[in-house]
């Protein structure tokens, strides 16, 4: 099984998301998998069971391959 | 000097350029549902293609950032510049934006990418969609 931080690096290079934000007409690309990405789910997290399925989602990614 | 090319017939997709074309090489070309070309052009999958049948340079494009890091956060931004060398420039071409399809209008071959930014660190690559008419090298943005 990969490294946390080789699974990490794999989806920095390749599979960061981008959608365009209708408003700006930007583009906007964010790596669900990056620090700032995993800090922000936990802040937004109202609850512990919110955290956890926040944590959740962001292991599977991770483990994904 | 006598190049052999095989391409796909569906989509005219250049394929394979070869020196020589021994029956077995031919065969296998054939197996794949593959068309073989006889040319004494040197041409290779990056600058041409089949489409119509016939040998054909790929259309020349260019996709220039003006930069290629940005600051993540959402402040920094990049613009890719794209251009379409040629008469007869199309009214649009649709490029990858790490995968997502995104249109650019294009006014007398020249347009602009909407601007990039991005909330994480990241790399967004950006490549012309059909590249099998076109022949354009990819861009990578990388956000620290």
């Amino acid at each position: 099984m990969p490294s946390l931080n080789a699974s990490a690096t794999a989806q920095n290079k390749n599979q960061a998301k981008v959608e365009k934000d209708l408003a700006s007409g930007k583009l906007v690309a964010s790596d669900p998998t990056s620090p700032q990405a995993v800090l922000a789910a936990l802040e937004a997290a109202k609850n512990w069971d919110q955290g956890r399925e926040a944590l959740k989602e962001i292991f599977r990614t991770l483990l994904a391959d | 000097m006598l190049f052999y090319h095989s391409y796909d017939p569906a989509t005219g997709e250049l394929l394979e350029l070869s020196v020589s074309a021994t029956p077995e090489w031919r065969a296998l070309q054939e197996q794949a549902g593959r068309t073989v070309a006889e040319s004494q052009t040197y041409a290779t999958p990056e600058t041409h293609n089949y489409l119509g049948g016939a040998l054909t340079a790929k259309r020349a494009g260019a996709l220039t950032p003006d930069k290629t890091q940005i600051t993540s956060g959402g402040a920094d931004q990049a613009v890719v510049a794209v251009a379409v060398a040629g008469e007869d420039p199309p009214a649009s071409l649709t490029l990858l934006v790490n995968g997502a399809a995104e249109a650019v209008a294009l006014t007398h071959g020249a347009g602009s990418l909407a601007p990039i930014v991005a909330q994480t660190p990241c790399l967004v690559t950006v490549q012309v969609a059909d590249s099998i008419t076109y022949r354009a090298e990819p861009v990578a943005i990388q956000a620290v």
